[in-house]
């Protein structure tokens, strides 16, 4: 049992400087949060590098070592990178160490021959020697199955096309499979076998040819074992041919997927660009807007000396307005006064005056001989100049003011940010190369031609060695008739070996049977447990170990959705690792591409059940952090999170759980 | 003619920096806005007036001023002053200075706490120095 402790890497990929993630224990399951090209994938690379010292790509292509370092550092004079992973198994503590530096006396490397690999492994505090530090690296986790233990969506989707048909792609992934279940052990062995009943029956053929009676069959019987030698050789030949041009055929896919995910990248950068122009367009509406406000600034500074005047003012204008009405008011009292001096009556109410009336009135008359009562000139234009003055008058807009400059400042952080998307997706979207996606399309179409050629000349291979088989067994059924003492131990042996081969492959075959059995019942269960649809009622696997969901009522589901293939893809792999020989952590890289809510729910809720140690690699958007947390419970171990510096340059960081010391 | 009064205002070649500055902000469309800003802020600041020398013609009234709220308002601050556009020259050379003045140690001037710091001046210290229209005012 493989189980990860930590894993401490420098400059490797986007992880600039020394990073670290320390795995949580068994039962917990470890999630690392990353948005798209912040170094989710690199992560899981730099763990497979630790095992195996390689950094297969996509199409299963080894990546130039030299490309891995991480740029920044490059930038600044310091390439190469290390990894250091800490796991035990069967209890035993290791560390294995990687690194891959410059060669002295290259200060610019521009390939991986300017590079040195070193390596060394530790095992409870001692250094194993280079060709045992191998054996125990294969024993741990064998090369040609650590995609199964840390995958990505690549591999869910290979899963996928074998489950959909037969293509190419599904024959390298059952060999893969059987692989990983420790199939071949028992077919080598059947193999050697095969090799040993061989011998024996061309010395059979020699005994027989020696013989008058049996001269002639033995001759015939001798050529017809040539020709399945030559035969066998060549459906070799033609097996090699197939998985290179198939190789070959997924590799120019592989390139044929990254032009179009480069043309996605374009589109997206457009649909960036896009954005950007409408916020800008928005960042000029702003601005205009706060122009025309700054345009009456003048008018706004001055608003308390034009209040003070506009007071002072109306002040003045009402003073001299009471005291216009006084006067006007003295001039009616006058002339009422002089009426009633001049009639000895009352001009109010009409009565006859008294002598201290009249006596009053005559002192008044004397005392007030009546003021101007036009308008002063300066009285009419303070008038004037206070109609002007209120005209200045503005309302208070500045608090709008402050805060349109504020939306501004948050206007102008959005196009920032869409500059750095633009920024990353220029980055990594390279350049598309016209004339390479014709080249790869066109290799697409020949090897795709090849690749039928190679399969209808294995099927006529096959034809002419079970013809010629039969041909064997006709000619040893005959001269079995013979009856040579000096052959009768040779045959005893042939028949022995004979026997065995035919047992021993019978026995596979049923190993087989029993094993894709269990994986048909595993995967069902852990399906049932993933679906959403509660009338799916279980898996089928066939003999390539494609998976066929069967309704309640018994009968075959023919199409599916997308995301039920990814489901059922999930679930065969679940049902791998419960069957496989080796047992070891399981690390996912976002593997919730097209799956539902509700689906993820149920993928996350049996994460701790899918190995003894899970780590999971994805990106907010792809599963809610609070939908982990309430799924996953007191199985939840640690969260980390892998933070933006730069396009080039991303950062560890231990959100949640455990203690992080780098 | 000798005697016609000019109807232009212009500022000296020293100060056209101040206005470029401030044109960097963006917060402005015209100089002119600013321009005005600066009188203003010189109003505000109890500026009485410095002469411009060696002034170039930026302006005329007509662009300026065209309601001539801004002169009107000069006029009945400094209703002694019997030409309000070499007035508002004058202010103006004061304003750009002050805004040289808090430029200093940063970029540019931060317009919106300028017009804050002016606009939030107690109204009644405003009556008291506006009594005489010419009296400063303290900001």
């Amino acid at each position: 049992m493989l189980r990860f402790k930590e894993l401490v890497i420098r400059n490797f990929g986007p992880y600039k400087g020394e990073q670290s993630i320390a795995f949580a224990p068994p039962g917990k399951v470890t999630v690392v949060y990353g948005e798209n090209m912040r170094g989710k994938t690199s992560l899981l690379n730099a763990m497979a590098y630790a095992l195996t010292g390689e950094v297969v790509g996509r199409g299963s292509e080894r990546k130039a070592l030299h490309l891995i370092g991480n740029w920044e550092a490059a930038a600044e004079g310091d390439h190469g990178f290390e990894v250091s992973l800490r796991f035990d198994f069967d209890s035993v503590p290791y560390e294995i160490n990687r690194s891959c530096a410059v060669r002295a006396g290259i200060d610019d490397p521009a390939d991986d021959t300017d590079y040195n690999q070193d390596m060394f492994l530790v095992r409870d505090g001692a250094t194993l020697g280079p060709e045992e530090s191998e054996l125990l690296l294969s024993q741990v986790m064998p090369r040609q199955v650590v995609r199964f233990f840390l995958f990505d969506a690549e591999l869910l989707q290979e899963y996928e096309a074998l489950l959909r048909d037969q293509s190419d792609m599904g024959v390298g992934i059952q060999k893969a499979i059987e692989r990983i279940l420790g199939v071949p052990i028992l077919t080598n062995s059947r193999a050697v076998l095969r090799q040993v009943l061989n011998g024996i029956q061309s010395e059979y053929s020699k005994a027989a040819s020696k013989n008058s009676k049996s001269e002639q069959m033995g001759a015939t019987h001798r050529q017809c074992i040539e020709k399945r030698r030559l035969l066998e050789s060549q459906i070799l030949t033609q097996q090699t041919e197939l998985r290179d041009a198939q190789t070959r055929k997924k590799q120019a896919s592989e390139r044929l997927k990254r032009h179009e995910k480069a043309r996605r990248m374009l589109a997206d950068k457009e649909r960036l660009e896009r954005e950007r122009r409408g916020v800008m367009e928005e960042a000029e509406r702003k601005v205009s807007d706060i122009q025309t406000q700054f345009g009456k600034a003048w008018l706004w500074a001055l608003q308390p000396t034009i209040g003070g005047i506009e007071r002072k003012l109306a002040q003045e204008v009402e003073a001299r307005r009471r005291e216009e009405t006084q006067k006007q008011i003295s001039k009616e009292l006058k002339k009422l006064s002089s009426m009633s001096l001049l009639t000895g009556t009352c001009a109010l109410c009409g009565g006859a005056l008294s002598d201290d009336s009249r006596a009053h009135l005559e002192l008044e008359s004397e005392s007030n001989p009546g003021s101007a009562l036009e308008k002063t000139e300066s009285g009419t234009a303070n008038e004037g100049r206070l109609l002007e003055v209120r005209s200045l008058v503005e309302p208070n807009l500045l608090p709008r003011l402050e805060s349109a400059l504020c939306e501004l400042e948050g206007i102008r952080a959005r196009i920032a940010q869409k500059d750095e998307q633009i920024a990353d997706v220029d980055e990594n979207v390279g350049r598309i190369d016209e004339s390479s996606l014709r080249k790869d399309s066109n290799l697409w179409e020949e090897v795709t031609k090849e690749i039928a050629l190679h399969e209808s000349g294995i099927e006529q291979t096959e034809e002419e060695i079970r013809k010629n088989e039969a041909s064997i067994s006709q000619l040893e059924k005959e001269l079995d008739k013979v009856r040579v003492p000096e052959m009768d131990d040779i045959r005893h042996r042939k028949n022995i070996a004979s026997d065995l081969y035919q047992i021993f492959d019978a026995a596979v075959g049923e190993f087989r049977e029993d094993l894709r059995r269990t994986i048909e019942k595993d995967a069902t269960r852990v399906f049932r447990e993933l679906t959403t649809e509660p009338d799916y009622g279980a898996l089928r696997i066939n003999k390539n170990y494609g998976l066929t969901i069967i309704h309640k009522d018994g009968e075959a589901i023919p199409i599916r959705s997308a995301g039920a293939e990814h489901v059922v893809a999930l679930s065969l792999i679940s049902a791998l690792q419960n069957n496989a020989p080796i047992h070891g952590p399981v690390v996912m890289d976002s593997p919730f591409g097209r799956l539902d809510e509700n689906h993820k729910r149920h993928v996350v809720r049996c994460l701790p059940t899918l190995a003894d140690q899970v780590t999971l690699l994805v990106y907010r958007s792809e599963v809610d952090p609070q939908v982990v947390r309430e799924e996953l419970k007191g199985s939840l171990g640690h969260e980390y999170a892998i933070n933006r510096v730069s396009a080039r340059h991303s950062v560890l960081e231990l959100e949640s759980g455990g203690q992080h010391g780098k | 003619m000798a005697n016609e009064r000019k109807t232009t205002i212009g500022i000296s070649k020293d100060l056209q920096p101040v206005l470029l500055a401030a044109m960097e902000t963006g917060l402005f469309k015209e100089e002119l806005h600013i321009a005005r800003f600066a009188i203003a802020l010189a109003i505000r600041r109890g500026k009485t007036g410095s002469d411009m020398k060696n002034a170039t013609t930026k302006w005329n009234l007509g662009s300026f001023d065209g309601e001539r709220k801004l002169l009107r308002v000069v006029s009945l601050l400094f209703p002694e002053c019997d030409d309000p556009i070499r007035q508002a020259e004058r202010l103006l050379r004061d304003g750009l200075g002050l805004l040289r003045d808090s430029q200093a140690g940063s970029s540019v001037p931060d317009f919106l706490r300028l017009v804050m710091s002016c606009n939030e001046a107690p109204i009644d210290q405003s009556v008291e120095a506006t009594a005489a229209f010419t009296d400063q005012i303290p900001v």
